[in-house]
Formats: C-alpha cells, sequence, structure tokens
C-alpha cells in the first residue's frame, strides 16, 4: 500500500512502528506497509475528530474535513494523505452518488484507531483478556457450541504463550531499559488470570470434556502472570541498584505520595544513607540575635523639674489664703458693729433665720479665736425661745472690740489703736 | 591506614564511641585529615567519649559547605533565640564550659523566652502561637545536633556545640549575663 506523497521520515526504529507494521503484517502487500511517520496516524486521528464532532449532519465535504483537521495537523500531510484514505475506504462518499462531494468515515477504521493506542503498551494482551471476556459472555448467554468454545480456548492460549514467550525473552536477553514499557502489564497479569479462571470455571461446569483445555489455558495464564513478576523483579532490582526513579510514572509516584503510608512511603530509602541535618550557628550570631531582638527596657519618667516660671510659694500662697480669711472675718464683723466699739447679736440672730444664724454665730467666734483679729465674742447663759420666730432657740451674743495685739516691728502706739482705726 | 568508611559513619551518624585501639584512632585521624576535616573529641552527658566530625580553626563551615556543593543552612532568629535561652538554661555557670552543661527543662526554656522577649518579638506568622514557635525552633535545634531532647522534656546541649572553638565560646561567656533564662539577665 505505497502512497507517492507520503513524507517518508529516515528515523530510527520505533518500538510503536514495530507494533503497527506487526498488527498489519497479517493483511500487508508488501514490508513498507506501515508508514514511517509517525504523524501519519495523527491525520487520521484528526478525520476521525472531524467526523466525530461535526460529520453527524450529513458528512463533511473536503474543504470543510481540511478547515477541521489543519487545527491539529499540516495541511499539507492531510491534502497527501486524504486521497489513500478514501482509496482504501477510511474515508468514502456519503452517498454512493457520482456528483456527491460530501465524505463519512468508516466505522471499521474508527475501530483501527481504537485499537492502535492500545498496541503501544499492551502487546496484545489486553485483546487475550477482551477475548476471554466476551467468550464467558457468549458462554452465559449460550451462544457457544462445545467446538466453538474449544476453538476460542485454544486461541487464547495459543496468544498467551507467545505473548509470554516475548517477555521471557525480553527478561533475559535484553537490556532493563526495554523492560520499562512492560510495568503497566502486572495489571493485566492480574486481570488475565481472573478472567481465565472465571471463564474455566463456567466452561467445564458446562462442557466437562473442555477440562483438559481449560487447564492447559490456566497454566499459560500462570506462565504469564510468572513471567510478569521476573520482569517487575527485573526492573525493581535495576531500578533499586541504580536509584533510578523512572520506572513509575510521575502520575503513580503523585498517587504514592498521597495516598502511601509513612513506613511503605520511607522502604525504598531505608538503606540509604543522609548526612544529619546541619545548621551553622556561631556564637556571635546567638549574640546578635539577642541585641536585636531583646526589647528596650522600660522607660522611667524622670521627676518633673521645679516649674521656675511661677515661682510658686505654697508656704507664702497659705499665708496669703490666711489673711484672706482674716480680712473677710473682720470685715463681717465690722458689718455687725458699724463703727460701734460693742454690739448685741441676739436680734440679728434671731432674724437671720437658718442657715443665716448659724453662719453669724460661727463666723463671729471664728473672729473671736482668731488673736490676729481685735474682737471678742461674749456668750449669754440665757437662753432664748421663740417658738413662733424664726430661729426658735438663741443665746445671746454680744461682738465688741478689743485693743489689736502689737506685731513685731509695729508702732505699739498704732496698735493700741482700735481694728478699725488702724486698718484705716 | 585512613578509615574512609569509619569517618562517613561518623559522618552520618554525627558522633561515634572513641575507638579503644589507638591504630584505629590513628586511622580515623589520617582520614579526617584527608577529607580536610578535624575530629572533635566531645564528653558526653554520661561521661563517655564520643568523636565528632568539625573543621579546622581556619575554615569556614559554611564557605566549606558551599564549595562542595552542599546546601549551607544558617539559623535563623527564630532559632537563635531558643538557642541562646538553652544556653542560658543549661548553662547557667560562666565560668563552666559550655558543654555539656546540665540538665533544663523545656518549660524553664520556654518560659526564659517569654520573659526575656516580653511577647514582643514577632518571628513568625501573626496566627502562631509563641510556645508552639519555640518548639518547632527547638525541634530544629535537636535535629542539627545542637540540642539534646528527650520525651519528658528534659533538655540537654547537643554535641554540635561542643565543635565551638575557645575564642567563639569565650565570645558567649563575655555576654553570659545576657542570655535568656540566666539569673538577672540583661542587668
Amino acid at each position: 500500500m505505497p502512497h507517492d506523497a507520503e513524507p517518508l521520515a529516515a528515523d530510527q526504529p520505533d518500538r510503536y512502528r514495530e507494533a503497527l507494521s506487526a498488527f498489519v503484517a497479517p493483511v500487508a502487500y508488501h514490508a513498507d506497509a506501515v508508514a514511517r511517520d509517525p504523524e501519519v496516524i495523527r491525520v487520521a486521528e484528526a478525520v476521525y475528530e472531524a467526523f466525530g464532532d461535526h460529520g453527524a449532519d450529513g458528512g463533511l465535504t473536503r474543504g470543510e474535513l481540511a478547515s477541521l483537521c489543519s487545527k491539529s495537523v499540516n495541511p499539507a500531510l492531510f491534502e497527501s494523505r486524504f486521497d489513500l484514505f478514501v482509496s482504501m475506504g477510511l474515508v468514502h462518499r456519503y452517498r454512493d452518488k457520482a456528483h456527491q462531494q460530501r465524505y463519512t468515515i468508516d466505522p471499521a477504521g474508527v475501530a483501527a484507531l481504537l485499537v492502535y493506542p492500545r498496541l503501544r503498551d499492551a502487546n496484545g494482551v489486553e485483546e487475550i483478556i477482551m477475548l476471554l471476556g466476551r467468550t464467558r459472555q457468549d458462554l452465559a448467554a449460550g451462544e457457544l457450541s462445545e467446538d466453538e468454545l474449544a476453538g476460542r480456548l485454544t486461541h487464547a492460549r495459543r496468544a498467551l504463550s507467545i505473548v509470554t514467550d516475548y517477555l521471557l525473552r525480553l527478561v533475559h536477553e535484553h537490556p532493563w531499559e526495554d523492560l520499562i514499557r512492560e510495568r503497566s502489564q502486572r495489571r493485566s497479569a492480574d486481570l488475565l488470570l481472573d478472567e481465565a479462571t472465571e471463564l474455566i470455571t463456567a466452561a467445564s461446569a458446562r462442557f466437562p470434556g473442555l477440562a483438559d483445555s481449560g487447564k492447559r489455558l490456566v497454566g499459560e495464564a500462570l506462565r504469564y502472570v510468572g513471567a510478569v513478576r521476573e520482569v517487575c523483579d527485573r526492573l525493581l532490582e535495576q531500578a533499586s541498584a541504580r536509584h533510578d526513579f523512572s520506572m513509575l510514572t510521575p502520575e503513580q509516584y503523585l498517587s504514592a505520595a498521597r495516598r502511601g503510608d509513612k513506613d511503605h512511603l520511607a522502604a525504598p530509602l531505608a538503606r540509604t544513607v543522609f548526612d544529619p541535618a546541619t545548621l551553622v550557628v556561631t556564637p556571635e550570631q546567638v549574640i546578635a540575635a539577642i541585641e536585636e531582638f531583646r526589647p528596650a527596657p522600660p522607660r522611667r519618667r524622670a521627676p518633673r523639674p521645679p516649674d521656675s516660671h511661677t515661682a510658686h510659694d505654697p508656704a507664702e500662697a497659705a499665708r496669703q489664703r490666711a489673711a484672706r480669711r482674716r480680712a473677710t472675718i473682720e470685715a463681717q464683723a465690722e458689718l455687725h458693729l458699724q463703727g460701734a466699739g460693742e454690739v448685741d447679736l441676739t436680734s440679728r440672730i434671731r432674724g437671720a433665720g437658718w442657715p443665716g444664724a448659724a453662719a453669724i454665730v460661727v463666723e463671729t467666734l471664728a473672729a473671736h479665736a482668731n488673736p490676729d483679729i481685735p474682737l471678742r465674742v461674749a456668750l449669754s447663759t440665757a437662753l432664748v425661745i421663740d417658738p413662733v420666730g424664726r430661729v426658735s432657740h438663741v443665746t445671746p451674743i454680744a461682738l465688741s472690740r478689743v485693743p489689736r495685739r502689737p506685731v513685731p516691728g509695729e508702732d505699739s502706739a498704732a496698735a493700741d489703736k482700735p481694728a478699725e482705726v488702724s486698718r484705716a | 591506614m585512613p578509615d574512609p568508611l569509619s569517618l562517613a559513619r561518623m559522618r552520618a551518624s554525627r558522633t561515634v564511641p572513641m575507638p579503644m585501639d589507638q591504630a584505629d584512632l590513628q586511622a580515623l585521624r589520617e582520614a579526617a585529615d584527608a577529607a580536610g576535616r578535624r575530629l572533635i573529641e566531645v564528653q558526653a552527658h554520661n561521661g563517655r567519649r564520643h568523636l565528632m566530625l568539625g573543621w579546622p580553626a581556619d575554615v569556614d563551615p559554611a564557605s566549606a559547605l558551599s564549595a562542595a556543593g552542599q546546601e549551607a543552612r544558617t539559623a535563623t532568629p527564630a532559632t537563635l533565640l531558643p538557642l541562646a535561652a538553652c544556653l542560658g538554661c543549661c548553662s547557667p555557670n560562666p565560668q563552666a564550659p559550655l558543654y555539656p552543661g546540665q540538665l533544663a527543662t523545656e518549660r524553664d526554656v520556654i518560659t526564659a523566652l517569654d520573659r526575656f522577649t516580653r511577647g514582643s518579638v514577632t518571628l513568625g506568622p501573626a496566627d502562631e502561637g509563641g510556645g508552639g514557635r519555640w518548639k518547632r525552633a527547638l525541634r530544629r535545634l535537636q535535629a542539627a545536633g545542637l540540642l539534646d531532647r528527650s520525651g519528658d522534656g528534659a533538655i540537654r546541649l547537643g554535641p554540635e556545640i561542643a565543635a565551638w572553638g575557645d575564642a567563639e565560646a569565650r565570645q558567649l561567656r563575655d555576654r553570659h549575663h545576657d542570655l535568656p533564662g540566666v539569673p538577672g539577665e540583661g542587668q
């Protein structure tokens, strides 16, 4: 199936291309049946995507298809592949009429595009598993005769034998790097053994004569599982020895980090020697940290200096307050005396009522008690009772002047004068 | 004959018991010399003698590690202040050698730190409590060999303190009264 416009690339052998070549070999016309450029399959996938997304309503014209495919593949490459797709039937006319310009994709080609990706990793084991599963379902549905079932069991066993031999050859003869792509076989092995066991159990129950075929199939499945274990053991051995972390995919490491417990995660490094943690610290740094981060001691406020501006003298202020008090009392007494030498305050007290009466008595007695005030009070022993008056009980009080007491440095003659005269 | 394997074992386990055989000790010394390191004799709290790998006096450890392509982690204030408090609590006598010092408790150290900082030091995220922050720093100091902690909250100075030279230790002794945890600190 050569194609003139095929852009062949003389690249080094590719495992995927090898798998594709082997896949089409049974029906190939010659050895170059599979294109060398790995990009060509992207064109087929782009065509498939275009029809899948936009071709449901009457197919697509070549121009529409080219436009849609140009988003993901080189237009020149598309043009070179389109005629091939048409000639081989992957793409055909929507209706079989001469003037028909719209195309659609063949379902068989879609099936092929679904199969190809599995060839990358599975080496056909997936197909064997599907064969076993489909056979089990057909058996349960009663759609298989004993001969048909025997044929399928034999088919599966032969395929399994080939895949197993391939794996064992890889383990024993190939460098360990070639085994990395087979690392996903482990999951397939478990699934395959389960499928084979279930199928043989059901087959033996339905057709006891197939027990031997079943045993041979299960035996082959066990041999395949053993081969896969050898692959994994060799991978683990090499990966451990080389500390090569490429055996698992990044996503597998991420899943292990998220789901694995601490002991399992630590196991791979159990025999690894690490330097202990190092922290470079010097006493100088310790001292610097102390100096930097020690809070400042609490500040004590200095005592306030004396107010030199006001020159306040509390003793002098007290003296002035006493002098003002004395002058007030003397002025009140002088109001009572009205210039006379003596006055009877009884009637004034009775007329003042409360609290005026009390104020007159208190101030008068204060004047008497102050030796600097030249006044005396004489209290009678009588008691005047006036039930209806403003003051009901009152002791007669007389206020009189006395000579002023001499003050040091003051003229004695002046001091003997009455207080009013001396104030004047 | 140099013994690089024993030297590597010492490097990985930080300290090794003092060899009984003088030939073994000599082999270790030669291996340390060949590696540009020196052996430090450490007398542990239990009186037993150990050996630890140190740096020659004229070599700056941070520069040497950096030159060897290793990460030289330096301490932040959040780690240095707890170390200062451990030094103050475990080595209250300025005349005595810093290492091995005496036993203190984690509570002593954290109390000393709280008193020293008076809660005014912000060294980490605002949502971190002071006690938790100090405890994390103590774990870092333990991992770095600057501290030994037991499960019951007892704290001792770690063997890495013994790696400080005399001149460096003298600096600390001169400022001993400023260490958190020392009676009358900062006076």
